[in-house]
């Protein structure tokens, strides 16, 4: 028993570790860790994960909200998307065939390594486009006094290598919703504003189906809504899905675990271990890039999704 | 939404997170031990169970796998210890709708409210599928 429990904590250890640095939740990596290493059915792995996501997020992100990368009203206000698609997705994965979610995981698995190979070149952040010359609202914009802010003060000099033209300011949805804040940077909290809240919210809610469906934290789904489609920071973006993915998962697992379909078993070493890669993850990423490993992650992920697809076409 | 509440909300937030995490941690490692030195062959052979179920038509429904362990010493710490694990969300919304409700955030205290609505569907959702 003890070779069997130490080898699931050891496996979910390095996939909680793994998943925290990339913010892409551990699910991932486990469920094809569980279905090709360990050989246990797809379903079996999927309801396994969801309950280990939510361990990740509330390992990872604990330390994201205390130290204020984590947009807590983003957060809050997209969960209804990825809650709602969560639920569907759970619903969903109990009548399809062990071959047809296994095809689905080979893609999720292969759009996070394209999301990750895109995220390569990421510095941080990644700036709002609006038209040259004009606000986003389609305004021109006022010319404060030369060397001064609007309001007369000096203007912050930006982070060294961040973008110079992200803007701190919203949109009118998300203004409304005040849904800005700021970061913490070396020279003081950084400002930052949110944009195009409905269409991340779409976004979301196909984040939620795929977490429920696939027992994934679908962080990279969340991580793209934000950072490419909302405009938030990405290392914002990545803390705030962190914190995302545990009310994501949480919903999917809830509609396994009252269905009686999670493995306790397997469960119990594999939570117990993902959570402990999660603690010492998320400290990586708030302390480094990690641009080395991510070309090496790239490359797991694709060889992985070229067996899951394997099995699912072969049935093998 | 204040200074105060967004203070409250990153000050306990984390606590909630990490109560939850470490009560559930304890309990899942009391269920391992308690197996491990009553009966680790029912462990064993849940494992097995699972790996053979993998070419079966129910595609591995946990649910029929699990009975050989549910009578064994340790197991209700386990299957508490997911439990907790899985309410973990459910409590930290509950925790930020109560904040928006004290600062009078009505749309946030509507949104969250909604979420919990949703997580509470989930287990109707589960009970009736």
């Amino acid at each position: 028993m003890l070779a069997i429990a130490a080898s699931l904590f050891a496996l979910s250890l390095g996939a909680g570790f793994v998943g925290a640095i990339f913010g892409i939740g551990g699910g991932v990596l486990l469920v094809p860790a569980l279905t090709l290493v360990l050989h246990m059915p797809i379903r079996v792995a999927i309801g396994v994960s969801l309950i280990s996501v939510v361990a990740t997020s509330a390992g990872a992100s604990a330390a994201f909200v205390r130290d204020g990368w984590t947009n807590l009203r983003v957060a809050m206000a997209l969960e209804v998307a990825t809650t709602a698609g969560a639920l569907l997705g759970a619903s969903l994965a109990g009548v399809l065939s062990a071959r047809v979610l296994e095809g689905l995981f080979a893609v999720a698995m292969v759009v996070s390594a394209i999301e990750t190979l895109r995220q390569r070149s990421r510095d941080g952040t990644s700036p709002a486009r609006p038209e040259r010359g004009r606000n986003l609202d389609g305004t021109s914009p006022a010319r404060p006094e030369r060397g001064r802010n609007l309001d007369g003060t000096s203007p912050a000099r930006p982070e060294r290598g961040r973008n110079l033209d992200l803007l701190p300011t919203s949109d009118r949805l998300a203004a409304r919703l005040r849904m800005g804040g700021s970061y913490p940077g070396q020279n003081g909290p950084v400002p930052y504003g949110v944009r195009r809240v409905l269409p991340g919210a779409a976004l979301m809610s196909v984040a939620g189906l795929a977490s429920g469906l696939l027992g994934i934290g679908a962080g990279v789904l969340k991580v793209m809504a934000m950072d490419s489609v909302m405009g938030l920071p990405f290392k914002v973006s990545s803390a705030t899905s962190n914190f995302m993915i545990g009310v994501t998962a949480g919903a999917g697992a809830l509609v396994y675990l009252a269905r009686g379909d999670i493995a306790t078993t397997i469960a119990a070493p594999v939570a117990l271990g993902v959570a402990a890669g999660a603690l010492v993850g998320s400290r990586v990423l708030v302390r480094s890039r990690v641009r080395v490993l991510r070309m090496a992650f790239v490359v797991l992920l694709l060889a992985v999704a070229a067996q899951m697809g394997w099995r699912a076409a072969t049935g093998g | 939404m204040g200074l105060e509440d967004d203070r409250l909300l990153r000050t306990w937030t984390p606590r909630i997170l990490r109560g939850a995490l470490v009560a559930s941690a304890i309990l899942l490692v009391a269920g391992l031990c308690v197996i491990a030195a009553t009966e680790p062959h029912a462990y064993v052979a849940s494992y097995r169970a699972l790996e053979h179920a993998r070419g079966s038509t129910a595609a591995g429904r946990s649910s029929s796998v699990n009975h050989q362990i549910a009578n064994v010493p340790g197991d209700a710490l386990l299957v508490t210890g997911l439990l907790v694990l899985t309410l973990v969300p459910i409590a930290r919304v509950a925790f930020a709708a109560l904040v928006f409700l004290r600062a009078r955030d009505w749309v946030f205290f509507a949104l969250t409210s909604l979420v919990l609505a949703l997580l509470f569907l989930g287990v109707v959702l589960g009970r009736v599928g």
